[in-house]
């Protein structure tokens, strides 16, 4: 009964979305950004987000949620164009499909590859979304039987997963930048005693730190300085010739298109983890599932399909945990989390009592989006690419001046101006000393989650741990972070490895 | 991201910086009440605003001393020594370094110094001007002189900042700032004027430092009613008197 009444309110979202001419305007151009966020190297969908969030300040929750959604979607898809046409990974939630996906543009293929990205692609969103659709009741009434040792232990565990799987050096440097993001959510007047903590006696720090403004230094300066730095341009790009769908390909890949949106929403749900993992897992699975493993890496229509389908659906899964408990699935989502609080939005369990058109009407903007993405992907792919012909001399400082502009409109207040400099410049050293930026972020965002409910959780509790052990779910949550520190430690892995050959051994 | 075996030496800085950065949350969390009234509250520990911070203290020092005991042990440490020992100040900075620090020191001028005291069209157009001068023409001897005018504009700004001198003049700090822009283009002429690529590369630049606020602003402006930081010289006297007369 339930489902029907979802779908009866998903469908009306939809009619209204699609009844505002204005809406489909801004869906469009949305997507048409965020592809050309995502093609360009050095900027990713998550500053798109970002940006765009600043500019639809003014708009109404729903437009706002169309412009945004259309650009994350569209910036999930637009890294393949470059990975395909240049080797170059225009995010890092293609790099898995630049592997094949060039080889195959060298072949002559480029327009077939992007055809089948494409299509993936806006499979994958689709998928993505009947996920949303089918488990965000089932997590939002588990999350209302949530007290306060889960909602910290739940914050605490997307900080240490994030750190540990996004680190691209040692792991601990993961947690040590989840534990910097905890910091700064820290300074401010805290939310229960309202006791000034690290404010250094500056009252524009009373209110705490302004997420945006700060999300938007540690995604976007680091990048703009690296980009200029290392003079990077795109170099030559293959022939695209014609871009064609390839729907018999595409129908007779359909068991890798399913796993792969499997794997990608799996991914997805996990919070603090994005689209890159998802890519690279898919691709490492569709290669063993492979009966012509070998062919992988030389131009394999399979690899190709795996990657985006998974990237794409990734969005969906990021989805189900940010609007039911109000964890971002992936670092996009962080920043969609900072949009929503941005439009008085408070995502969690409460959601689907507060606003209950809420969740529909974001299934109904991903359909949307992916029926977006794949017509202008298939129209506008060549028109697209002219642009990745600006010289990033020239596009960077006009990005940088975007953030700027930005961070002031949010709070018009030019201390976020001097905040987001600092930050970027602190995330800039973090980022090429191998420090991840995604859980300094998830930190930022759930610092707050995890201080007022572990306060909470021990007044209730009259400062005992116990109830951590006597509820099931804190206990899972808690055994999972413990395990995932302990695993990480060499005498652990040593021990394992030991007991591990001496069951062999035996057997 | 820098090499993995350079990396172990560069733990070896980051880790004592965040030894200092933890102990600094660690000394300001124990000054935050613990026990005992605070606003009239009676405090118990686990209620206290110091609990967070002192997870994250020492979480963080445990972190940074794990990271620092790995650059010892991965011989990061001895690296740096040995590179510290090498280190030849006549060589100078790499090209990336100096990269590096010229778009920081464009980022400082614009955002602290600029943003807050001049027009905002006029500021942002003269950091487009240098930035996309610097990075997009490449010119040896040009961006040497543009970052020798961003320097001396810095210090301008920070000696009249710190000073308070002008603060009211509405419009001091913009004609200033115009003598910059037209000082920064002088040089772009003068350096270019035998070679047609540069030339184009000059014109471009002028053109997307103009173009560009010359968007946003009336865009922020008039359409998502955001007042701009400082309404100038430029803005006031051109965009806001076309746009109220238009209007």
């Amino acid at each position: 009964m339930e489902f029907f009444h979802q779908l009866n309110m998903f469908g009306f979202e939809l009619v209204q979305i699609i009844s505002n001419p204005m809406n489909i305007v801004i869906l469009f151009s949305s997507v048409i950004m965020g592809i050309i966020f995502g093609a360009t190297p050095g900027l990713t969908a998550t500053l798109g987000v970002a940006l765009l969030t600043t500019l639809t300040y003014g708009m109404n929750t729903s437009t706002a949620m169309v412009a945004l959604m259309g650009i994350y979607v569209g910036g999930v898809y637009g890294g393949s164009y470059t990975a395909i046409l240049v080797n170059i990974p225009g995010t890092a939630a293609s790099a898995a499909t630049a592997m094949d996906g060039y080889p195959l543009a060298c072949k002559g293929q480029a327009g077939r590859a992007l055809g089948l990205t494409t299509t993936s692609s806006a499979i994958g969103t689709f998928i993505g979304m009947i996920f949303v659709v089918g488990f965000s009741p089932i997590i939002s009434r588990l999350a209302l039987q949530f007290t306060s040792f889960e909602y910290f232990l739940l914050a605490l565990f997307g900080i240490i997963i994030s750190g540990t799987l996004t680190s691209p050096d040692l792991v601990y440097k993961g947690w040590i930048a989840g534990f910097l993001g905890l910091f700064l959510a820290m300074i401010g007047r805290d939310s229960l005693r309202v006791y000034p903590r690290f404010t250094m006696g500056i009252s524009q720090l009373d209110g705490g730190i302004e997420v945006v403004p700060v999300l938007i230094g540690a995604f976007g300066i680091p990048q703009i300085m690296q980009v200029l730095r290392d003079k990077f341009q795109v170099g030559n790009m293959q022939k695209i010739g014609r871009i064609l769908p390839d729907f018999k390909t595409i129908g007779k890949k359909s068991g890798i298109i399913l796993r792969s949106c499997l794997i990608g929403v799996g991914i997805g749900a996990v919070p603090g983890i994005g689209e890159d993992i998802a890519g690279w897992v898919s691709y490492g699975a569709a290669k063993r599932a492979s009966k012509h493993p070998e062919r992988f890496g030389t131009g394999e229509v399979d690899a190709v399909i795996s990657t985006e389908t998974a990237n794409n659906a990734c969005i969906g899964g990021a989805m189900i945990p940010l609007l039911n408990l109000g964890v971002p699935g992936s670092p996009p989502a962080a920043m969609l989390l900072g949009a929503l609080m941005l439009h008085g939005v408070i995502p969690g369990p409460m959601l689907t009592f507060e606003h209950p058109e809420f969740i529909p009407n974001i299934t109904a903007i991903l359909l949307l989006a992916s029926a977006a993405m794949w017509v202008s992907g298939m129209l506008l792919a060549k028109q697209v690419v002219k642009v990745l012909k600006i010289p990033t001399p020239i596009f960077m400082p006009i990005i940088a001046v975007l953030c700027i502009i930005g961070s002031y409109s949010i709070g018009l207040n030019i201390f976020n101006l001097y905040l987001m400099l600092i930050v970027g410049v602190i995330a800039y050293f973090l980022t090429e000393y191998g420090y991840p930026i995604a859980p300094l972020v998830i930190g930022v965002i759930l610092g707050e989650m995890c201080d007022t409910n572990l306060r909470r959780a021990l007044m209730v509790s009259k400062g005992s741990f116990a109830p951590v052990f006597q509820r099931p779910v804190a206990l899972l949550l808690f055994l999972v972070i413990v395990f995932t520190i302990v695993s990480q430690i060499p005498l652990y892995r040593r021990c394992t490895a030991a007991l591990k050959q001496r069951l062999m051994g035996k057997a | 991201m820098i090499e993995k075996e350079q990396i172990r030496k560069y733990d070896f800085i980051s880790s004592i910086v965040l030894i200092i950065v933890s102990c600094i949350i660690l000394i300001g969390a124990f000054r935050m009440p613990m026990q005992g009234s605070f606003a009239g509250v009676q405090n118990q520990w686990y209620v206290s605003p110091a609990l967070m911070p002192l997870i994250i203290g020492f979480g963080l020092l445990l972190l940074s001393l794990v990271l620092l005991l790995n650059s010892f042990i991965s011989g990061g440490v001895s690296l740096f020594f040995q590179d510290l020992k090498k280190y030849d100040r006549s060589a100078g900075m790499n090209e990336k370094t100096l990269r590096v620090i010229m778009l920081v020191l464009m980022l400082f001028n614009y955002i602290y110094l600029m943003i807050p005291r001049v027009d905002f069209f006029l500021s942002t157009s003269l950091f487009l001007l240098c930035v996309v001068g610097v990075f997009y023409i490449e010119h040896g001897r040009l961006a040497a002189r543009i970052t020798s005018i961003e320097l001396i504009w810095t210090l301008v700004l920070l000696v009249l900042a710190v000073s308070g001198l002008f603060e009211r003049s509405r419009y001091v700090y913009d004609l200033l700032g115009m003598v910059v822009y037209a000082s920064v283009v002088w040089f772009f002429i003068r350096y270019t004027a035998d070679d047609p690529d540069q030339r184009r590369r000059v014109k471009t630049t002028i053109l997307v430092a103009l173009l560009t606020p010359g968007i946003i602003c009336p865009l922020f402006r008039y359409m998502l009613l955001v007042p701009l930081p400082v309404e100038g010289i430029i803005f006031d006297g051109i965009f806001n008197s076309i746009y109220y007369l238009v209007r």
